[in-house]
């Protein structure tokens, strides 16, 4: 496989195009802004984002909750994009390549195989599970019978949804944009369509004086738990936009369509998930929809609902693939692109076997994982706007440890791993969201952004500390 | 357009960087690729727009349409 326009013949050069090791050229990079605008939103309008919208009407009514989730979201948004989109953009390299300055080459494997790969996986087995329900819905409506919400024939369509998104996957980013241009505008329509069968089948009225499903005694903190929550959401982009934002031709046609199509698509897609939520009870389209669009509407519906999924989900894996690949130095060099991503699946795969459990530790996941994404992306922010001043050197990044630039004793940059921890210790401090326990400064600036603020100030601190002296670029 | 005839002339005369990566085990037309890549990056599309570091206007910009955002949810809730 290779991008457009550049011709690979030799199998290893091949080879490594498919593993994103080179840095992309000028005519390498063919998504425009509208190209990215429509892979953003076929990213951002996944059922997950009903689910989103679901978890926030636990917290809060409809006004407060769409504030929530636009605040939420554009906070999140914000430094999710300039930690990741802006440096692949410009160098044209994935984001894990450019985190070596700020974790160092084993550093950065340390935290592509834990925070990353567990984050992915849960989203992929969020997504299986989702498109396993739409599968499950529509069989149920045609068969006349009730399938039940976790029933046996979820996990079947998990697998089927987890074997299309891995054949997807297997052609390439080419096809999974070629997918995306289908889908995005496909989905926007269905989001509007379900929105209208939701506003008719019940009432604006219902809608605006819906009382919140789940909340705390106090008003505040239920705003400031939904603000945190969509934060969370917002960052949990970081994984795969940098990856995706590489293969963009201009910093306009990567920035914007990141923070807005991401913006404004979830927004959309959560604010119709937070009003089933309000006066339906359940957020996801898959237990609704056909009950109010009828059979054929219905379902046609839930399996473009379906194959939304799965387009997300190859998407997502692409991207930390090509993370674990570049990060594993070496050791999975040999192993051949469809036996990697297949092996990604393994564990999304058998997490559909317990569908229940996806569901019902949703907004946990998002606010761990949270925790520590907010944290990589302070420190990333840090490094390359602060430390480095948006100078990087690209023979340096790919010499890692025989360099000199981005060597570190063992591979681990230490102020990098000690920001993290701390960020991601202080996120918890404010906030631990298996608890519920919270600061009461909690309610004022919320979580993630002071913990992310936290990981880039002790990130900047203990470089000057530790690596006083170091040069940030090569003379040549 | 790379071809094995290029990659193979490159690999002939390896500069530091290549050198220094096929010592680590480096494919040499991969690190010949590499090097072909970042010097392209580096001289032909230096002054490419999209290869320029964003400008401290553009961040404002940007953080600014956030704050905005972030005003306009606070007024929802206010109002």
């Amino acid at each position: 496989m290779s991008a457009r326009g550049e011709a690979v013949v030799d199998p290893k050069l091949a080879n490594e195009h498919v593993f994103g090791t080179f840095p992309l050229l000028k005519k390498e990079r063919f998504w425009s802004a509208l190209d990215f605008t429509w892979v953003n939103t076929a990213l951002a309008i996944a059922t997950w984002a009903f689910l989103v919208g679901g978890s926030t009407a636990l917290l809060v009514g409809f006004e407060a909750g769409i504030a929530a989730m636009l605040i939420g979201n554009a906070i999140g948004l914000c430094f999710m994009v300039l930690a990741s989109v802006v440096a692949s953009q410009r160098w044209g390299s994935e984001q894990y390549t450019l985190l070596r300055g700020a974790f160092g080459v084993v550093g950065v494997g340390i935290i592509v195989f834990t925070v990353i790969l567990v984050t992915e996986m849960g989203w992929s087995s969020l997504l299986a599970v989702m498109a396993g329900r739409a599968t499950s819905q529509v069989a149920a409506t045609f068969a006349g019978t009730d399938l039940g919400q976790y029933g046996p024939v979820v996990t079947i369509g998990g697998l089927v949804a987890i074997l299309i998104a891995w054949w997807v996957l297997s052609r390439g980013p080419v096809t999974i944009g070629r997918f995306n241009a289908i889908i995005a505008p496909g989905l926007a329509v269905v989001t509007v369509i379900m929105m209208v069968f939701l506003v008719v089948n019940t009432s604006w009225d219902a809608l605006f004086t819906a009382s919140p499903i789940a909340p705390f005694d106090d008003p505040t903190l239920n705003f400031m738990v939904a603000v945190e929550f969509n934060v969370g959401v917002g960052v949990s982009w970081y994984p795969v936009m940098g990856s995706l934002a590489r293969m963009t031709r201009s910093r306009k046609a990567a920035v914007w369509p990141a923070y807005g199509a991401l913006l404004v698509a979830t927004l959309i897609a959560q604010i119709v998930g937070m009003a089933a939520a309000l006066t339906l009870g359940d957020s996801d389209p898959t237990v609704w929809m056909v009950p109010f669009g009828g059979a054929i509407l219905g379902a046609a519906v839930l399996i473009f609902i379906a194959f939304a999924n799965i387009t997300s989900m190859s998407s997502i894996v692409y991207s930390t693939i090509l993370a674990i690949r570049q990060s594993s130095g070496g050791l999975l060099a040999k192993v051949p692109w469809k036996v990697l991503t297949a092996s990604f699946f393994i564990v999304p795969a058998i997490m559909t076997f317990f569908p229940q459990f996806m569901y019902e530790q949703f907004m946990i996941f998002v606010s761990v994982s949270g925790a520590f994404l907010t944290a990589v992306c302070g420190i990333a922010v840090a490094d390359y706007f602060v430390l480095r001043k948006q100078r990087v050197d690209l023979r340096e990044l790919h010499l890692g440890q025989r360099g000199t630039l981005y060597a570190f004793a063992g591979g681990i940059n230490w102020a990098g791993l000690i920001a993290l921890a701390t960020g991601a210790a202080f996120y918890l401090w404010l906030y631990n969201p298996i608890t519920l326990e919270t600061q009461a400064v909690f309610s004022v600036i919320t979580a993630s952004l002071p913990a992310a603020i936290v990981a880039a100030v002790v990130y900047l601190a203990l470089s000057a500390l530790l690596h006083r002296g170091r040069a940030t670029e090569v003379v040549r | 357009m790379t071809s094995p005839q290029q990659s193979a002339t490159a690999a002939s005369h390896p500069t530091a960087f290549e050198r220094t990566l096929i010592a680590g085990g480096t494919d040499p037309a991969v690190a010949a690729e590499l090097e072909r890549r970042i010097q392209i990056v580096e001289h032909d599309e230096r002054d490419e727009p999209s290869r320029l570091p964003m400008t401290g206007r553009e961040i404002a910009v940007y953080v600014g349409v956030s704050v905005v955002a972030v005003v306009i949810g606070l007024l929802v809730v206010v109002l």
